[in-house]
């Protein structure tokens, strides 16, 4: 019998916060997490606004001396997966991991992370000091600081995890193809527990240019206009950036069930594509997406009938709207017109690389409270997009057992996990 | 030997600037161990050994540094690189 994975911590920072309270609180509430970018000269790009997390005083989580030596991704990554481990009940007083105390504990504890644009803010202070003082002016931790896999390393480094240990970059399907690595390693019993989740700061000059240049962004927020980001609305013009970071601790459910653990969900499901189209655009016909999302439900044996919830990638750029909604019609077939699709990354931004834990992190609260947020800024459909999307105001439903939760990165590379209330 | 490199005065430097690096409001002394007390991992080192460079006006290469074990040794090899220069520019 092939072992079941669970979810047994997590951890999550927004553009609202630390914690998934706050997060899951503004949704409720309504409030939007955008704001006119103010951390850096905005003036070469379009898209000025974005979810920044503004008063973000990592020092309370973590000390000054880790917070210097690396990027605020790398940053976000930490504290976001040490909340995790401590939401598994895996931390001890002193902050480090159980298996410490344990000859070669973490040898069997494995990291995944998905990023996109790595740790661009300290690259490119290091960059200006490289140019105007000359190399001796660098630190030391640009080595250690820039690139992507270095919230892998730092997080590995900070709790002693020993085992395997992946980055995915693939734009905004990253962090969905950790968490899907991470069952997979579980599932071939390749690692006993596995943290997994994404990271993502594209706040800065260098970064926002990065994906201003991807033709993808909204334009409409040139005015600092905060109502922008609008997946499946007539008025969609693409993706609003955010940052952040979401991760999880991810067991076999026997091993969780033995030791106690307390279970948030069962990741019952899970399957990656590619549209093989083209280096930007994805698939307009949306028939590689569907797959993903159909052999992670055949996966987990859960049929279109007996699907509750979408939780749709939802760029708001407008072919891949139309893309993804082609996708759920062929993957939910006549049952896609009554599963609610929702898209509540409208109020805060798109975290790319940390996009889909983050809403993995929403959809575990949202099964556990039966409410399912809203896109916050939809008026009207847009052309081709014509499911049943849940707009402005959250939703109470009867029963949220399962929920799909997708991600789709540049050029069609596709995600998707289905997740299941744990009985 | 000038008095901005006594062994007081130096180790009073080098205490300041490891101090902000590892974040210590503790007060180091001579033999406190730089890796076995502090932590100090290779890189730290390295921004150690440009810090005291900047401080002190001279170049201690990052492998001697590296070598140091404890304060002392620090303060010593500043010394030396110290004396070294002042012998180069006779």
């Amino acid at each position: 019998m092939t072992a079941r994975v669970v979810i047994t911590g997590m951890g999550v920072i927004s553009p609202y916060g630390v914690g998934p309270a706050i997060l899951w609180d503004k949704l409720m509430a309504g409030e939007t997490g955008l704001k006119v970018l103010t951390s850096f000269d905005t003036s070469h790009i379009q898209c000025k606004v974005g979810g920044q997390f503004s008063d973000f005083r990592p020092e309370s989580y973590i000390s000054p001396r880790i917070v210097r030596k690396v990027d605020r991704f790398s940053t976000l990554g930490l504290i976001s997966a040490q909340q995790a481990l401590q939401d598994a009940d895996l931390l001890l007083d002193n902050n480090k991991p159980t298996w410490s105390q344990q000859e070669h504990g973490g040898d069997r504890v494995g990291i995944t992370v998905g990023n996109n644009l790595g740790g661009w803010e300290f690259a490119e202070r290091e960059l200006r000091n490289l140019w105007k003082s000359g190399p001796r002016e660098v630190s030391p931790y640009m080595a250690t600081a820039w690139f992507p896999a270095a919230v892998q390393g730092n997080v590995a480094i900070q709790f002693g995890i020993k085992g395997i240990g992946r980055t995915f970059l693939s734009d905004r399907a990253s962090g969905a193809l950790a968490l899907t690595h991470a069952a997979d390693c579980l599932i071939r019993g390749r690692a006993d527990i596995m943290l997994a989740g994404g990271a993502e700061a594209p706040f800065s000059p260098y970064a926002a240019l990065c994906y201003e240049t991807s033709g993808f962004m909204s334009t409409r927020a040139a005015d600092g206009s905060t109502d922008v980001y609008r997946p499946f609305d007539r008025a969609h013009d693409g993706l609003v950036a955010a940052e952040g970071a979401a991760f999880f601790v991810l067991e076999r459910a026997e091993d969780a069930l033995s030791r106690g653990a307390k279970v948030h969900a069962e990741v019952a499901g899970w399957a990656t594509t590619h549209d093989g189209y083209d280096f930007v655009q994805c698939a307009p016909d949306g028939q590689r997406y569907a797959a993903a999302m159909t052999q992670a439900m055949d996966q987990a044996g859960v049929t279109a009938a007996t699907l509750d919830c979408v939780f749709a990638a939802g760029s708001a750029v407008p072919d891949e709207d139309v893309s993804e909604t082609r996708a759920i019609h062929l993957a939910l077939g006549n049952e896609a017109p009554r599963v609610p699709v929702s898209t509540p990354k409208s109020a805060f931004g798109n975290l790319f690389g940390a996009a889909m834990p983050v809403d993995t992190a929403i959809a575990l609260r949202s099964m556990q409270e039966k409410v399912i947020p809203a896109a916050l800024h939809f008026d009207q459909p847009a052309s081709g997009c014509d499911l049943d999307y849940v707009a402005r105001t959250p939703r109470s439903i009867d029963r949220l057992d399962t929920c799909l939760v997708n991600a789709r990165g540049i050029g069609g590379t596709n995600a998707v996990v289905l997740l299941r209330r744990w009985l | 030997m000038a008095q901005e490199f006594t062994q007081e005065n130096v180790f009073a430097r080098v205490e300041k600037i490891i101090s902000v690096q590892v974040g210590s409001d503790t007060a180091l002394s001579p033999g406190t161990h730089l890796q076995d007390d502090l932590g100090m991992d290779s890189l730290e080192l390295v921004e150690l050994s440009i810090a005291l460079g900047n401080e002190f006006g001279i170049e201690l290469p990052d492998a001697d540094v590296h070598r140091c074990a404890t304060l002392s040794d620090i303060v010593q090899l500043v010394q030396s690189a110290e004396s070294e220069e002042k012998v180069k520019s006779v």
